[in-house]
């Protein structure tokens, strides 16, 4: 008895909102817990929002220190990553929005070394070739979507994430986010399918 | 294909149906060319989604998180309870401001403002439409403070009708005080008071007006007009006022 209670205890100090608390309050090392419990999905979505490691670790460290700034602002009724992955979206945005600079060159490059790294799953090298473009014509699509759509099909997608979340970081309603959804693959299905073709022919 | 039957066989694709939607929705989809090549596409980038999930290893580690925290500068942690109390400066400057302004009307401008127009036999130099927007204070033969108030509903006077000139502030009369802006009164035929004596009566006025100087003050209607004389009554040593027959019988103008 004695044992449950204190180990509800513990897990109550270890949860989000505990920890936050002792965060607002001073604790910087209850901040670095939430960091290493969540760095990895933060930084998943980012990485999938840029596809570039370096770009997407900037943007880990920038939501980080944004939320450590604005862990005051911090709502206790929302989850935390919900919140945290919200300002990952804003920030993935105002990215995806100044790297239309980027030359597209740059862009093609660090997709053929992900390529590199990711395919040959199989020892078919057909399969292989075959996996290969398909891979590619798809991450160039993905690239090509408006950073709105992107986002969107990361969270369902790739991440899989539920609508109800989804909602919430997107700050939309459930059936606006499965709207956004169903406009997202549309968008990135009208991308990929002349892609397909042209490497076809 | 339709947009609707698109956005079906998407969802059938991403396995966002329910199995007995799923199932009809296949074999429609497969009795058709176009349908079945969607639902092909949109299977593939499913599966090439699903398989983008994986991403490398991260180089991420406290120490940068630390340095850029400390580099970008804490902000200073807001007091909630002062901005929660941050509204209060707001009432505060309006009730300063009100105060103000009502301190500053009763002490800045002098109590007896000049007259804007006032009515003389002896001058009439006047602009056409004229201004009333005080109560109305006539002084009989014997002045007294409980009779010489004649407001709007309890006097037979009525004010003129008022085309403009509202700009002069208002300030409250004392007791047999003449409000400075009773310029032309007119009065109708069926109520007049007898105690004026009818047409042409004079009606002398407060003696406290005395020393408003003499303009000049016009009747923009056609009825009954009374003029405030500068002249003083030598019973009462209070103005006069006399009424005339009508605006017609009034020079009008310089």
């Amino acid at each position: 008895m004695g044992y449950d209670a204190s180990l509800s205890g513990r897990m109550e100090l270890d949860t989000d909102g505990a920890l936050v608390k002792r965060a607002r309050d001073g604790d910087y090392s209850a901040f670095e817990k939430l960091f290493d419990r969540h760095r990895t999905l933060v930084y998943r979505f980012a990485y999938q929002m840029t596809s570039r490691r370096d770009d997407a670790e900037d943007i880990v460290q920038e939501a980080f220190v944004r939320a450590y700034q604005n862990l005051h602002r911090y709502r206790d009724e929302a989850k935390f990553t919900t919140w945290l992955l919200r300002i990952v979206t804003n920030l993935c945005t105002d990215q995806a929005r100044m790297s239309q600079r980027r030359s597209a060159l740059e862009q093609q490059e660090a997709a053929g070394a992900l390529d590199w790294m990711t395919s040959g799953e199989t020892e078919d090298p057909v399969h292989n070739l075959e996996a290969d473009r398909r891979s590619r014509a798809l991450k160039k699509a993905l690239n090509a979507l408006p950073a709105h759509h992107k986002a969107v099909i990361v969270l369902r997608d790739i991440e899989e994430r539920e609508y109800p979340d989804m909602a919430a970081i997107l700050g939309c309603t459930v059936g606006g986010a499965k709207l956004r959804v169903l406009r997202a693959r549309r968008a990135l299905k009208e991308r990929i399918a002349p892609l397909l073709g042209e490497e076809r022919t | 294909m339709k947009a609707k039957f698109e956005e079906k066989l998407a969802q059938l694709a991403f396995g966002d149906l329910s199995p007995s939607d799923a199932k009809k929705l296949e074999i429609e989809a497969q009795s058709q060319q176009e349908a079945r090549e969607t639902l092909r596409l949109y299977r593939e980038m499913r599966d090439g989604l699903r398989g983008m999930a994986e991403v490398p290893e991260d180089q991420f580690s406290k120490e940068r998180l630390r340095d850029a925290i400390l580099k970008q500068g804490l902000k200073p942690r807001p007091d909630r309870y002062a901005s929660n109390r941050s509204w209060l400066w707001m009432p505060a400057v309006a009730c300063a401001l009100g105060f103000g302004l009502v301190y500053a009307r009763h002490t800045i401008l002098p109590k007896n403002v000049n007259p804007q127009i006032v009515m003389s036999k002896k001058s009439l130099m006047a602009p056409p439409l004229l201004a009333v927007h005080e109560p109305i204070r006539v002084a009989d033969n014997t002045p007294s403070p409980a009779n010489s108030f004649i407001g709007p509903i309890q006097s037979p006077l009525r004010k003129t009708r008022t085309f403009g000139y509202r700009h002069r502030p208002r300030h409250h009369l004392e007791p047999n005080e003449v409000s400075p802006n009773i310029l032309a009164v007119k009065l109708d035929g069926d109520d007049l008071n007898p105690d004026f004596g009818g047409a042409n009566s004079t009606i002398p006025t407060s003696p406290s007006a005395s020393d408003v100087p003499p303009m000049v003050a016009t009747a923009a209607s056609t009825g009954p007009i009374v003029f405030i004389d500068q002249d003083k009554d030598e019973q009462t040593g209070a103005q006069k006022a006399t009424e005339v027959g009508n605006a017609s019988n009034v020079l009008v103008g310089g």
